[in-house]
């Protein structure tokens, strides 16, 4: 019977041809999930069919064309990701928008992609785009999901989605309709483009990155494969649904797999519904599994005696072994009873408490990950992969298959991805999940895509011994040291910054003949170890020069040499200098930005001085900083900066063959 | 959506059109001692309108709103509701007559959560008794299934759904005075008295609430008169003001109206004497 439903599942190229299938071999399985009044609404598969056949005959009748944009914008709801397939259905192209972006943005977005229909969640979203007024040539009809304030608007342009679902059932009276549209879903090519998603980018207006439903489909196919999804998955749809993440995670394989969608009531609510729900699959950016972690930890402070030693006691435990009986390893018989005590004790309570119960996989991804969060969850026995992805590849570029996990790297190519690295230590890649193009962006898609259908990534990185892909940094921050091996500055700056003692790192070594960072100490942490340790300070600066701190950043700067001299690619970056600023690196004085990013071209001018005597070989420098107070008062500190020399580590490969030669 | 079938029972509810008068207060007096904290005053409610209620520290505003709500009961004059005369009325009379309130200082039931805290705002409105309730069967349940549905749309017009089972004393201030919002609007009230619902909040807060309180006008039909003391909020959502010192009314009309008014300005900045 699976055999036989895979095969007809493989014949299917496009989401609305999955729908009708789920609908006949799911029928009656939960398809859709929101919480709305307090109370989980659900729709079965052949209740979304139903669902979208009528939003969709409804939108045809308004006068959507096939080859049409459609914008989606709003946050995770059913009728939004109905929407995705009640378009597609007649041919149009969905494209989904950041809802939380301003209505400039928006505009853009809705003018180069031509979208002559928006479907908005309420009148927030409404608005948005009625301000943008006559910017907006193509737009027009506005169709909304939450009536709410919205009654006294022209109605004009302005539908409900009730109303255009009502237009959809008046037109299936007549059963020719009904069997027309089944027949156009027939007609759908896997070639075909299935949806546009905009890239946010870091400079420069947004890209259209198209992609065509063979891109999605097979990627989908080979994720659910590789971690054998099936129809049993649960999934809260909690991120952006403009993102390509959300749109495989809780659009593309969940139609594909027949899996269940949820959507949370809204956004401040997700954790208590992700713990109602206990999602089987569960991603998220590497910042939530940090929160989580941090309000747990938050509230173990305030429990009670016993519940703080039995948190302690087991947690010590999971990290020893954890992780081994996660990886499948040996471990011994008394261990395992302990794990099974905890497991009852605390570990099941915890991952209650997390809504991650019946977590089978969860990914993070987006950037580095903490290791001792990661271990954390891992040594819960929670399956935490980290996978490394692209809008312009479907997502999936490389993933880390069961059993081997590192909290370093991002794992092995995905299934039918090709990844080569070019001279500079760029990643490129090339997979059935490649992106179309860039739409009305011939120049883009050339700078990024060649003619054989290798894709550039912007990233710089390397394979480890173990074949696992490790992303160092942007490839246009990635410099040469003077011998000539790779130097990425972030790569170095972050493994610094998982010491919590360090606070901020700025990394210096391009075009020069070794590695020295700035260090900045976290004053909350070191303040609290000072304290327990009685060691007594009245600044800022008195504690970051004193021998004891300086002694323990020696101790993180050794750590970090020596997992560098591992890495053969990484090797020749080893920290040879290293100094504590007598300042914190503050956005007020323009050292960072908003968003707490160091700036670094800034800092190298600001801080001459000290570069130079990193690497003039000086012991200390005096120095005078200007600093800006919060109400804008500017005055000056002057310090005599403290800088060591740190052990730098033969490469291990080179070690271990001496060894053997002795 | 069942919001808009509310907002139709509160208009039809009474037989008063909109724009009618609503609410009927003429020549209120009252006093403690020798304190005259209301001297003479007549004003009116309209249907439909939100009527705002302005004055110095101590001009009488809070008295005014517990004449109306029979929580005091003025010597002097008459207050009709929907039509009908009253001279004396208990607070409960006039919540089963259709008027809520909030108050000044948040008056919530700090232990209970937010749901049940504006499921307390049901307790008019249900009938079982004290036995069936205890017994959780039956009509008893179904009349409790009934009430919740409401509170969950209160919930949700508000947007609360994150503390719903969050104890209200742990909530910040601007929280709770939106849940206190929550309690009086479970009443389905049809003048809702709100005691200066913006007092202690930031500028987010205050236009969040602000909102809220056109919100629950518009949608819900419900009329509302409101005292505050942010003249920038009030200006913005009232149809009429009127404003009260010393206990006496000085001035009654639209918000532009009362702002040129020299007496107006005179109570508020003070006038040399």
């Amino acid at each position: 019977m699976a055999v036989a439903e895979d095969r007809s599942a493989t014949g299917l190229s496009t989401f609305p041809q999955y729908l009708l299938l789920n609908a006949e071999r799911f029928g009656s399985r939960v398809a859709m999930r929101h919480k709305d009044f307090g109370i989980w609404q659900s729709w079965s598969w052949a209740e979304q069919l139903d669902q979208v056949r009528r939003f969709s005959l409804g939108l045809k009748q308004m006068g959507l064309k096939p080859g049409q944009k459609v914008a989606l914008i709003g946050a995770n709801r059913p009728r939004l990701y109905w929407t995705f397939c009640a378009v597609q259905a007649i041919g149009g192209v969905p494209v989904p928008l950041y809802s939380d972006s301003v209505a400039e943005e928006m505009a853009y977005v809705l003018e180069h992609a031509e979208a002559v229909f928006a479907v908005c969640q309420d009148q927030e979203q409404v608005d948005k785009v009625l301000s943008m007024g006559e910017a907006l040539t193509h737009l027009d009809q506005i169709i909304y999901d939450e009536p709410r304030g919205l009654r006294d608007y022209d109605q004009d342009h302005l539908h409900s989605f009730e109303q255009v679902q009502a237009m959809g059932r008046k037109a299936l009276e007549d059963p020719k309709v009904g069997e027309d549209w089944v027949a156009g879903i027939g007609k759908g090519k896997g070639g075909d483009l299935a949806v546009m998603l905009y890239t946010s980018g870091t400079t420069g207006r947004p890209k259209g990155v198209m992609l065509s439903y063979e891109n999605l489909v097979v990627s989908a196919r080979n994720a659910n494969a590789f971690d054998s999804f099936d129809q049993n998955e649960q999934v809260i749809a909690y991120l952006p649904i403009a993102w390509v993440g959300d749109h495989v995670f809780s659009y593309a394989q969940a139609y594909v797999a027949g899996y269940c969608v949820c959507c949370p009531e809204s956004a401040e609510t997700t954790d208590q519904d992700r713990r109602e729900i206990a999602p089987t699959y569960f991603f998220a950016p590497p910042r939530v599994f940090e929160t989580l972690l941090t309000a747990i930890l938050v509230r173990m402070e305030d429990a009670g005696r016993i519940k703080r030693a039995m948190f302690n006691y087991f947690m010590d435990h999971a990290r020893r072994v954890g992780e081994r009986i996660l990886n499948g390893e040996r471990v011994g018989v008394l261990d395992r009873l302990l794990n099974w005590f905890g497991e009852i004790l605390v570990y099941g309570p915890l991952k209650n408490r997390m809504g991650l119960t019946r977590m089978q996989v969860g990914y993070t991804a987006g950037e580095a990950i903490g290791p001792e969060i990661f271990r954390f969850y891992r040594s819960l026995g929670l399956n935490l992969k980290q996978l490394y992805g692209q809008t312009e590849a479907s997502v999936y570029v490389t993933a880390q298959p069961d059993g081997e996990i590192r909290p370093d790297t991002v794992g092995r190519p995905s299934p039918d991805v090709e990844i080569e690295i070019d001279k500079s230590g760029e990643v490129l890649y090339r997979s059935p999940g490649v992106f179309v193009g860039y739409y009305k962006n011939d120049e883009a898609t050339k700078s990024t895509k060649d003619k054989n259908g290798w894709v550039r990534t912007g990233d710089a990185g390397f394979f480890d011994h173990e074949g696992h892909l490790k992303i160092i940094d942007r490839a246009k921050d990635v410099g040469k040291m003077k011998d000539g091996s790779l130097f990425a500055p972030k790569y170095i700056e972050n493994k610094l910054k998982f010491f919590p003692n360090i606070k901020e790192v700025v990394a210096f070594g391009d075009e020069r003949d070794f590695c020295a960072v700035f260090l900045n100490i976290d004053l909350t942490s070191v303040g609290n170890w000072a304290e327990r340790n009685n060691i007594s300070y009245a600044s800022y600066q008195e504690l970051a020069s004193h021998p004891e701190v300086y002694a323990m950043m020696e101790e993180h700067v050794d750590q970090v040499n020596r997992d560098l001299s591992g890495e053969d690619m990484m090797a020749g970056s080893q920290i040879h200098r290293f100094l504590v600023l007598h300042k914190e690196l503050d956005a007020d004085d323009g050292e960072l930005t908003r968003t707490q990013k160091v700036r670094r071209s800034f800092i190298a001018e600001r801080y001459g001085e000290l570069i130079d005597a990193l690497y003039d070989g000086s012991e200390h420098k005096f120095v005078e900083t200007e600093v800006t107070f919060e109400d804008g008062r500017k005055g000056s500190i002057s310090a005599d900066v403290i800088i060591r020399d740190a052990k730098v580590y033969p490469v291990a490969e080179e070690a271990s063959r001496q060894e053997a030669a002795e | 959506m069942n919001v808009h079938s509310q907002a139709a029972a509160a208009q039809s509810d009474d037989g008063i059109a909109l724009g009618a008068d609503l609410l009927h207060v003429d020549n209120i007096s009252l006093s403690f001692g020798g304190v005259k904290a209301i001297q003479d005053v007549s004003f009116d409610i309209r249907k439909g309108e939100i009527r705002a209620i302005i004055g110095p520290n101590g001009a009488g505003k809070t008295s005014m709103l517990n004449v109306i709500n029979g929580f005091y009961h003025p010597q002097e004059g008459i207050i009709s509701f929907k039509g009908r005369e009253r001279r004396r009325m208990r607070p409960y009379e006039a919540a089963a007559q259709g008027i809520a309130r909030t108050f000044q200082n948040v008056a919530l039931f700090t232990g209970m959560t937010t749901l049940e805290n504006i499921m307390a705002g049901r307790s008019l409105k249900m009938h079982r008794n004290f036995f069936w309730q205890m017994l959780y069967r039956g009509p008893a349940l179904n009349e409790e299934m009934e009430h919740r549905r409401v509170v969950e749309e209160i919930i949700d017009f508000l947007e609360i759904e994150a503390i719903r089972k969050t104890p209200v004393g742990q909530l910040p201030y601007g929280l709770q005075k939106r849940v206190e919002l929550g309690r009086a609007l479970a009443m389905e009230p049809t003048l809702l008295l709100l005691d200066e619902p913006m007092a202690g909040m930031n500028l987010e807060e205050k236009e969040d609430m602000s909102r809220y309180v056109l919100d629950v006008n518009s949608q819900l039909g419900t009329t509302i008169a409101l005292i505050e003391h942010d003249m920038g909020v009030v200006m913005d959502l009232a149809d009429r003001v009127m404003v009260l010192d010393y206990g006496k009314k000085i001035a009654d009309g639209t918000p532009d109206e009362v702002q040129a008014n020299q007496a107006v300005i005179d109570a508020y900045l003070g006038v040399p004497h």
